[in-house]
């Protein structure tokens, strides 16, 4: 048969498009070599939450509830029974994506998937020995951690010495001392995770900023808050040498080395493209990624990328869109990604939030902006469940006081972002913000404050 | 299965050619590429010949004929076949084949044959320019009974901008007029019958809809057979905007035709669209009284009865579906209540009939409405909680009366504002108004025009509507419908019954902020002002 | 301008008379017993061959173009068949003696050069050497087809099928061809054996052999080129220009001692009578005898004389003597060969243009039924002999050709499914540092150079620690930054080499080379004669021998002086030859201001339209440095523009300014120069000053915050940061010094229309030069767009300006009017 469609992948971005295009009427066939959910279920986003949020809870015990007159002793975490329950998550959520599957009557193919060629019948892809055609394909095949070129590093990671996101997951024993190679979204949770549990983390930036491009002044107040739990940060920091698992390291001071049980590599993600035959069609990529308009179409007509295979911001939200997005066009349906306003968050303790433009992408791009800031103690909520919480959200204006970006450090940031990447995405301005009755007390009234003291 | 013989497409641009001569008769059996008939064009003539071999079943077009481009002109099948012409009577639908060329979709000719009227042509009102809707027919050159030849003057029309003579297309008896002189006709409507003496025939659509002068007529004057009258439906295509504001207004849920243009060449751009959605609602241009007026045509005007269907669907115009989302805006968020009053009309009637007979002082076409506008104009500026706009929870008090007076037009309602209305003379709110009216029919009439109101004024009186319930246009906080006149009994002092003119008022107001007493002696104001009207000449 | 030559007005002045000495005329005249003696019996009878296997491989052709079949099979070719028939015994003396170090260049009529080029390298070559040669080329794949059928186990017989089947596939327009079917009839070439493009453009290759001479000597490769055209080329003036750019007085007066002497290359002139159907002696030419023409260009007569070219041995014989004075350096040669075509200058020529009998009186002398003759005559062979080579010559033919038509076998290049498949070879997009490995020829340290070191003493940025303009005389600049990329590869590259018109003395008619000349040696940089075909057309063949160059032309406006050399040879030759041959050529073009109409024209859009050219206008210090880094790494013909306006300029945008050390700025990438939210302008070259000051007012007068974007490069062109500008400003203006009409920036604003179609609050304006001349300098500000139009078109046609008034007329109808009366 040829199929309507063809999925490569099976991740947050795959799986998606399958059951979006499933329940529109196609015929789909979706293939996954690993573990239906991809990177975000299986070795990403979920299990992380789940071992963050048992950190929290030991967190709450271990000392934490002391300001709030509840005292616990004798609090202790077991990381392989943390484990374990992550296992059991992710299994429970991967094994909902297949009922998806299954009533989106999309046949799911276990195989790595490899593209053969494309002609008058539509495209080519083999799996497991066996060919499947399709009317379109849908390429999905996320991304792989990067492990950079430093010397003795690929050893490391060949012994385990040093470990990806995909293996620290499945350690059962929490090391001693940790080595966190990469300040960013990845590399600052696990760090949470392990200083909460008990483990000396040291975290090696190269650039002179953790959290990414996340906004500057919320970057250096987590640095400041981990720091003070013992983190160690080492900033404009190159990491030279791998050698088992001691790290050499170079900066400003000179060379030294770190030496540690496990390095975590941290150092960013690149899309998945070697060996899929994408060659095959003439796909175009850049800089290893597939390289897609707003519309998600590559440069091969009825070829389609999502995710993060197009490497356009690598996180399962966007997925999600780009896979509807991508449906939607197949469908005849017209629809356009909006990049504009793409929630991120650090799930540290405080989640970091953000979306939209930051201070510094708007200086950047030259936009005319202006910056609100306002303290979360504003919040009666806040001031309630954040003892010695400092938080603050910041806004993003345009000219006609039009929210463009916004971001928020403090508790529960990951929970109150989606308004404000409604805001964006609707084109609000304060006076319309400020109309909408938030219910109190929450923290997120905080955000119609701000938005209400600029109305004049 | 039957087929259709349709008007060829001769050249890119000809819409329509002359079937000059048949070739074939009914009932003849054709072969293919046979010549079936012959036609011409502005620039040549041309055979046509046959794509479908059968026996002609019927010609539904006699020579001589101006015939649209696609239409159809004759049936081919097999004989005794049953088949369904365009626009015939609902009988024959059952046996219009699905392959058939689908007759609905096509364009029926602008005289297409209604069924039983094979022995007469209508004579249209022609489309004089590219933006014309309607044309007045000023005299008749022929009368029923006239025998008309081809290219003889038959009768004078006017538009907006010229008169025109219309010269005959067909031969043949004058059998009937449709419409009188000095009424209003859409393009395309039928306004006369040509043919052989004694000939039945039947007129398509309602009897020929005129538009009648004054702005309150019925909007059902307009209504013509379907297959005549062009759609007067709004796409955003229509509107000159930049892509990127077309996309903004998208995103927002804005109607981007609301915007005012700012851009090059007189383009809607992204700034506009912004500057749209910024503005209060005020800025929006129809105002929701529209659905007071009779707008909504009765079904006899607007059925066509020459089509087969049992209803019609069109989009419906952009002002029509502002008004529709204004109207149930200011339902929804307004506390709305309708005062009723008369007063006694005796001294503007009086009035009216004065200036009426004073041509030399250029007060001849001032109108009840006029007077009406004027006391309202002078009693508005002692009401500034009525002579106001309630615009979140600012009130915004005028010092002046910027008064809308509600214009019925064909496409609905506009509202077009007297700017510091109270500073106007009679004579002047009267001229305006009758400005605002013309503006209004021919589309000329801009945005700018129609913001800014304090107040409203609608005026159903001619229609005889005794009272109402006006809908407020927000932001303004009231809004006054101005009904007919009845005669009611009043006693005198004397004891004795007297019979006068009352004219209605019904003061509609947003209660959230004008109580009932303020709203009743406002209305009252405006009552006394009427009663004593050579008073307030004065003021 | 050497001040070591004096010009002695004494001397000068003197009268005198010049004696043009004699130019022998067919003056051959060997024995054939002295031949035989020679040459021996199999190489005569292999002559006889080669001779038979050119006409017999012609005849195969014409027949399938004018007959459709050939032999009993059926096969029609479309293509251009400009046929050899009656001019055999020339090519295949021409080639006898040649080794595989010679090069030959020919033209639209050069298969007969190109068979016994390739028969004279198969005799030639040792075995193990052919078989290598079969075996990498386009990594087998023709040897693939050859050997599945030749099971002789003979290698040279083997060769020959290859030969055959190679050029028979380029013919055809098969993927086998040896340059992939992407070639054709004439242009086809196979370096391996020292075959050389063959050009269609007459005389085309004249220029590009004295490159490829130039080549050999600079870089004291062995070997001599010989450069073969017609009678009907010598009325071309690049031709002129290549035979006097061959025999400059500087290489026997001013080069150094180990490479003086004209350049290694025989201009080979077939005169076959006849430029297509124009009769060059007697009707379109004043030579009377071609060979004259070498008395007008040196005192040597370029060694000229006429050869009968229909005895193979005096062509053989002629040949021999004058690669002898090539390699004395006393080149070049000019030699003129008789000989007839029998057929029309191509398949339609009904030869209307001449006699029957003339054609029947050479054909009575035609040249293989003559030499056969004398060889039957002289016992070498008896007629059977000639039967029996003659049938096996066309049983080889036809076995060759049925391969070839093979679609099976022999199939096409796929563009239906590789979309790349004729694009992909227009350029070669590699990063060579240095194209030899020897120590560059220079004549001190780089160091101790005088420019290098007054540039050490600029300031690098042109603002100070205050943010105040440097002074120019005192702000590093954009002639400077392009020195130092220059001499950085001079010292780099050693086959490195620059020339055009006042370069060295002078240092460039711009000062870009000031201190080159006390640097670099006369063979690595020198004076070009005022031939800009000559000059371009030299850089291409120096480039495709494998050496860098960079030629200059001295202003934009002489780019239609070489407007075959640059639109018809070095943009194409890359891809004709199917990526086997590299341009890498850096061709400085300044474009001009000031000098009025024929001096001072930007014709960027004119190279951004054709295809196989890079096209650079760097308008900063910093992207002069980078791109010129880029381009003189690179492997493809990059046109190189250089504004005369900006030679001054300082480094106003990149902080830190220009880095000292090596960078490149990758050809291709726009840069933002300014960021903003309102509008974006994308500049080409210079008039990103005149966007930068349009930006400048439009943020303090009417709160517009411009993004400018400097294209940097046409061709590639990165459209990202474009677009994503356009989506976040959602106007766009475009500016350039070109003509309007025409212009590159015209095809950027309809790509960014279709590309961000939606994000567009008004249409992309191009503002570029009115469609005039170039005027005087006093009217310039009419002719180069100013910033005072950027506001004029702002207003007009993207986002009116409050109260701003227009002054140049940016209207629709101003458009529809000047486009109608084509102005």
């Amino acid at each position: 048969m040829i199929y309507d469609v063809l999925v490569i992948g099976g991740g947050p971005a795959g799986y998606k498009a399958a059951e979006r295009a499933g329940h529109k009427g196609m015929s789909v066939c979706l293939f996954e070599g690993r573990s239906l959910g991809g990177v975000c279920l299986n070795e990403g986003c979920v299990p992380t939450k789940t071992l963050l949020y048992s950190a929290k809870i030991f967190d709450y015990a271990n000392g934490g509830g002391d300001h709030y007159g509840v005292t616990v002793t004798g609090a202790k975490i077991d990381h392989a029974a943390v484990v374990a329950r992550k296992d059991k998550v992710v299994k429970m959520l991967v094994s909902g994506v297949a009922m998806q599957m299954k009533g989106a009557k999309v046949n799911v193919v276990k195989a790595q998937a490899k593209v053969l060629g494309k002609d008058a019948s539509g495209i080519t892809v083999e799996a497991n020995g066996e060919k499947f055609v399709g009317k379109k394909l849908i390429i999905a095949s996320g991304s792989v951690a990067a492990v950079p070129p430093i010397p003795g590093l690929k050893e490391a990671v060949a012994s385990g010495d040093a470990l990806t996101n995909r293996e620290i997951l499945a350690l059962t024993e929490a090391p001693k001392k940790l080595i966190v190679l990469g300040g960013g979204v990845i590399g600052l949770e696990m760090a949470s995770y392990f200083n909460s549990i008990g483990t000396e983390v040291v975290v090696v930036e190269m650039m002179d900023r953790i959290g990414g491009p996340t906004d500057i002044e919320m970057s250096e107040m987590l640095r400041d808050i981990y720091a003070k739990r013992g983190v160690k940060f080492m900033l404009k920091t190159k990491a030279v040498a791998v050698k088992g698992s001691a790290l050499t390291v170079e900066n400003a001071e000179g060379t030294s080395e770190l030496k540690a049980d496990k390095i975590l590599v941290a150092i960013g993600r690149r899309a998945n493209t070697a060996d899929m035959g994408y060659e095959n069609i003439g796909l175009f990529m850049e800089r290893g990624a597939v390289k897609t308009d707003d519309q998600m179409k590559t440069n091969v007509s009825d070829v389609y990328a999502v995710g993060d295979v197009n490497g356009k911001s690598m996180l399962a939200h966007t997925a999600y869109r780009e896979a509807e997005v991508a449906v939607n066009v197949i469908n005849g349906e017209n629809d356009t990604m909006d990049y504009s306003a793409i929630p991120a968050v650090i799930y540290t303790n405080p989640e970091v939030s953000s979306v939209g433009e930051t201070e510094e992408t708007a200086k950047n791009k030259g936009l005319k902006y202006r910056t609100v800031k306002m303290p979360l103690l504003f919040s009666g909520r806040y001031i309630a469940e954040n003892e010695g919480g400092n938080g603050f959200i910041k806004l993003i204006l345009d000219q006609d006081d039009i929210v463009i970006g916004a971001c928020i450090i403090g508790n529960p940031g990951s929970e109150m972002i989606f308004g404000l990447a409604m805001a964006i995405t609707r084109k609000l301005n304060c006076a319309e913000i400020s109309k909408v009755v938030f219910p109190h007390p929450t923290v997120g009234e905080v955000f119609r404050d701000a938005a209400l003291a600029q109305v004049k | 299965m039957a087929d259709f013989i349709l008007m060829p497409q001769m050249g890119v641009s000809e819409e329509s050619a002359l079937l000059s001569e048949w070739k074939v008769k009914e009932g003849d059996v054709i072969k293919l590429e046979q010549p079936i008939f012959a036609l011409e064009t502005g620039k040549s003539s041309f055979e046509e010949l046959a794509k479908y071999e059968g026996t002609v079943l019927k010609i539904l077009v006699p020579a001589g004929e101006e015939v649209a481009v696609g239409a159809p002109v004759a049936v081919i099948g097999k004989p005794g076949e049953q088949f369904a012409a365009p626009g015939a009577a609902p009988a024959a639908v059952e046996a219009a084949p699905a392959a058939a060329p689908a007759p609905a979709a096509v364009p029926a000719p602008a005289a297409a044959p209604v069924a039983g009227n094979e022995d007469v042509n209508f004579i249209l009102m022609p489309q004089m320019g590219v933006s014309e809707e309607s044309a007045l027919l000023s005299e008749w050159k022929v009368k029923e009974g006239d025998v008309i030849k081809l290219e003889q003057p038959i009768f004078a029309l006017e538009t907006g901008k010229s008169s025109f003579e219309e010269l005959a297309k067909y031969e043949g008896t004058l059998l009937k007029i449709l419409v009188q002189p000095g009424e209003e006709v859409a393009v395309g409507a039928p306004v006369a019958v040509v043919g052989k003496p004694g000939a039945s025939f039947t007129v398509p659509g309602a009897a020929p809809a005129a538009v009648s002068a004054p702005a309150a007529a019925p909007a059902a004057a307009v209504a013509a057979p379907v297959a005549t009258v062009a759609a007067a439906s709004a796409v955003a295509g229509d509107v000159c905007a930049s892509p990127r504001a077309k996309k903004l207004a998208a995103e927002l849920g804005l109607d981007i035709s609301q915007a005012i243009p700012t851009g090059p060449e007189g383009r809607i751009i992204e700034r506009d669209v912004k500057t749209l959605k910024a503005a209060a609602p005020a800025a929006v241009v129809a105002a929701p009284v529209a659905a007071t007026a009779p707008a909504v045509a009765p079904a006899a005007a607007v059925a066509a009865p020459a089509a087969a269907a049992e209803y019609t669907e069109e989009k419906i115009s952009r002002i029509r579906k502002v008004i529709a989302d204004n109207m149930h805006k200011s339902l929804a968020e307004m506390a709305q209540l309708t005062l009723n009053r008369t007063f006694d009309a005796t001294a503007i009637l009086e009035m009216r009939k004065q200036m009426k007979n004073a041509p030399e002082l250029g007060l001849d076409k001032v109108t009840i409405n006029d007077l009406v506008l004027y006391a309202v104009a002078k009693t508005l500026v002692e009401f500034p909680d009525i002579n106001a706009n309630f615009i979140g929870d600012t009130m915004r008090r005028f010092t002046h009366a910027q008064l809308g007076v509600a214009i019925d037009t064909p496409k609905g309602l506009l509202v077009p504002v007297l700017r510091d209305a109270d500073t106007m003379s009679l004579k002047a709110i009267s001229a305006a108004v009758k400005d605002y009216a013309a503006a209004a029919k021919d589309g000329s009439l801009g945005a700018d025009k129609m913001q800014g109101g304090s107040f409203t004024v609608t005026n159903l009186g001619n229609l005889g509507i005794e009272s109402f319930t006006p809908i407020i246009n927000p932001p303004q906080t009231a809004i006054l419908g101005v009904c007919g006149t009845m005669l009611r009994p009043r006693q005198k002092a004397d004891g004795s019954v007297e019979f006068y003119q009352a004219m209605g008022l019904s003061l509609t107001f947003d209660h959230r902020v004008v109580d009932g007493a303020p709203a009743a002696k406002f209305l009252k104001a405006v009552a006394d002002k009427l009663e004593k009207f050579n008073l307030i000449l004065a003021l | 301008m050497p001040k070591s030559q004096f010009i002695d007005p004494a001397e000068i002045r003197k009268p005198g008379v010049v004696d043009l000495g004699k130019i022998e005329l067919n003056q051959y005249k060997k024995s054939f017993a002295e031949e035989k003696k020679l040459y021996g019996k199999d190489a005569l009878l292999g002559i006889y061959q080669d001779m038979q296997f050119i006409r017999e491989f012609e005849t195969m052709l014409f027949q399938v173009r004018t007959q459709k079949h050939y032999n009993g099979i059926d096969y029609l070719y479309t293509g251009p068949a400009h046929l050899y028939t009656g001019e055999e015994a020339q090519a295949v003396g021409m080639a006898y003696n040649l080794t595989k170090d010679d090069m030959i260049f020919g033209s639209h009529r050069s298969h007969g050069e190109v068979l016994a080029k390739g028969f004279n390298a198969i005799r030639n070559l040792p075995e193990k050497e052919l078989m290598n040669i079969m075996e990498s080329f386009f990594g087998g794949d023709l040897l693939r087809v050859v050997e599945k059928y030749n099971k002789s186990g003979n290698v040279r017989d083997l060769a020959l099928d290859y030969l055959l089947y190679g050029f028979m596939a380029e013919l055809f327009g098969r993927a086998n061809g040896f340059t992939r079917g992407l070639g054709n009839s004439m242009h086809v070439f196979f370096l391996p054996f020292g075959i050389y493009p063959n050009n269609a453009i007459v005389g085309g290759s004249a220029g590009i052999s004295v490159g490829a001479a130039l080549y050999k000597k600079v870089n004291k490769k062995p070997g001599m080129v010989v450069c073969n055209c017609g009678d009907g080329a010598m009325a071309r003036g690049p031709v002129w220009e290549a035979l006097n750019f061959a025999s400059m007085d500087q290489y026997f007066k001013l080069w150094d001692k180990e490479f003086k002497g004209g350049l290694p290359v025989i201009f080979h002139c077939i005169n076959n009578g006849y430029g297509m159907g124009g009769q060059t002696r007697g009707e379109t030419m004043a030579y009377d005898i071609a060979a004259r023409i070498g008395s007008g260009v040196r005192p040597d007569a370029l060694h000229a004389e006429r050869i009968d070219g229909y005895d193979p041995l005096a062509v053989i014989d002629a040949f021999k003597r004058k690669r002898e004075i090539l390699a004395k350096n006393e080149g070049p040669v000019f030699l003129e060969t008789v000989t007839y075509r029998y057929v029309g200058h191509s398949a339609t020529d009904s030869s209307s243009y001449r006699t029957q009998e003339e054609i029947e009186a050479w054909r009575e002398q035609d040249s293989i039924a003559a030499f056969r003759a004398k060889l039957v005559k002289g016992k070498i062979a008896g007629d059977d002999a000639f039967e029996g080579f003659n049938a096996d010559i066309k049983e080889r033919i036809t076995r060759i050709m049925k391969l070839a038509i093979d679609e099976q076998i022999s199939p096409r290049i796929d563009p239906a499914n590789e979309p790349d498949a004729m694009r992909k070879y227009m350029l070669s997009n590699e990063h060579v540092e240095k194209f030899d490995d020897r120590k560059p020829d220079v004549t001190m340290p780089l160091e101790e150079n005088s420019n290098l070191k007054k540039i050490q003493g600029k300031k690098r940025f042109g603002y100070d620690e205050n943010g105040k303009e440097v002074s120019k005389l005192m702000a590093y600049n954009v002639r400077d930054a392009l020195f130092e990329a220059i001499i950085n590869k001079f010292y780099t590259d050693p086959t490195l080499i620059a020339f055009g018109e006042d370069n060295r003395d002078w240092g460039g008619a711009y000062g870009v080379y000031r201190g080159l000349t006390e640097a670099i040696p006369y063979h690595r940089f020198f004076n070009a004669p005022i031939s800009e075909s000559a000059i371009v057309a030299a850089a291409c063949g120096y480039a495709l021998c494998g050496g860098r160059a960079i030629p200059e032309l001295m202003y934009c406006d002489f780019l239609g002086c070489a407007g075959d050399e640059v639109f018809n040879q070095l943009s194409k030759w890359q891809a004709m030859s199917a990526g086997v041959l590299k341009m890498p050529v850096v061709l400085r073009v300044s474009v001009g201001a000031k000098y009025g109409a024929q001096h001072a024209q930007d014709w960027t859009s004119l190279c951004a339209h054709i295809p196989g050219l890079k096209v650079c206008f760097p308008a900063t210090p910093y992207d002069a440095k980078g791109l010129m880094n880029a381009a003189l790494s690179g492997t493809d013909p990059v046109v190189f523009f250089e504004s005369q306006k900006l030679y001054d300029t300082a480094e106003l945008f990149h902080e830190g300014g220009v880095p000292e050390g090596y960078y490149e700025v990758a050809i291709g990438e726009p840069d933002v120069k300014r960021v903003g939210s309102d509008l974006t302008i994308l500049s080409i070259g210079a008039t990103l000053y005149p966007a930068m000051k349009a930006a400048k007012e439009m943020s303090e007068k009417y709160g517009i915050e411009t993004e400018v974007i400097d294209a940097r490069s046409l061709v590639p062109f990165n459209y990202d940061k474009l677009i994503e500008s356009v989506k976040k400003t959602g106007r766009l203006l475009l500016i350039s010094d070109a003509c309007e009409r025409g212009s590159f920036l015209n095809d950027v604003a309809a790509n960014v229309t279709r590309m961000a179609f939606d994000y567009l609050d008004a249409p992309p304006v191009v503002v570029g030069a009115p469609n005039s001349i170039s005027p005087c300098p006093e009217l310039e500000s009419f002719y180069y767009p100013q910033a005072s139009w950027v506001l004029d078109a702002v207003n007009e046609a993207i986002l009116p300006l409050p109260g701003y008034t227009s002054q140049m007329n940016f209207t629709r109808v101003e458009k529809l009017r000047r486009a109608k009366l084509g102005i």
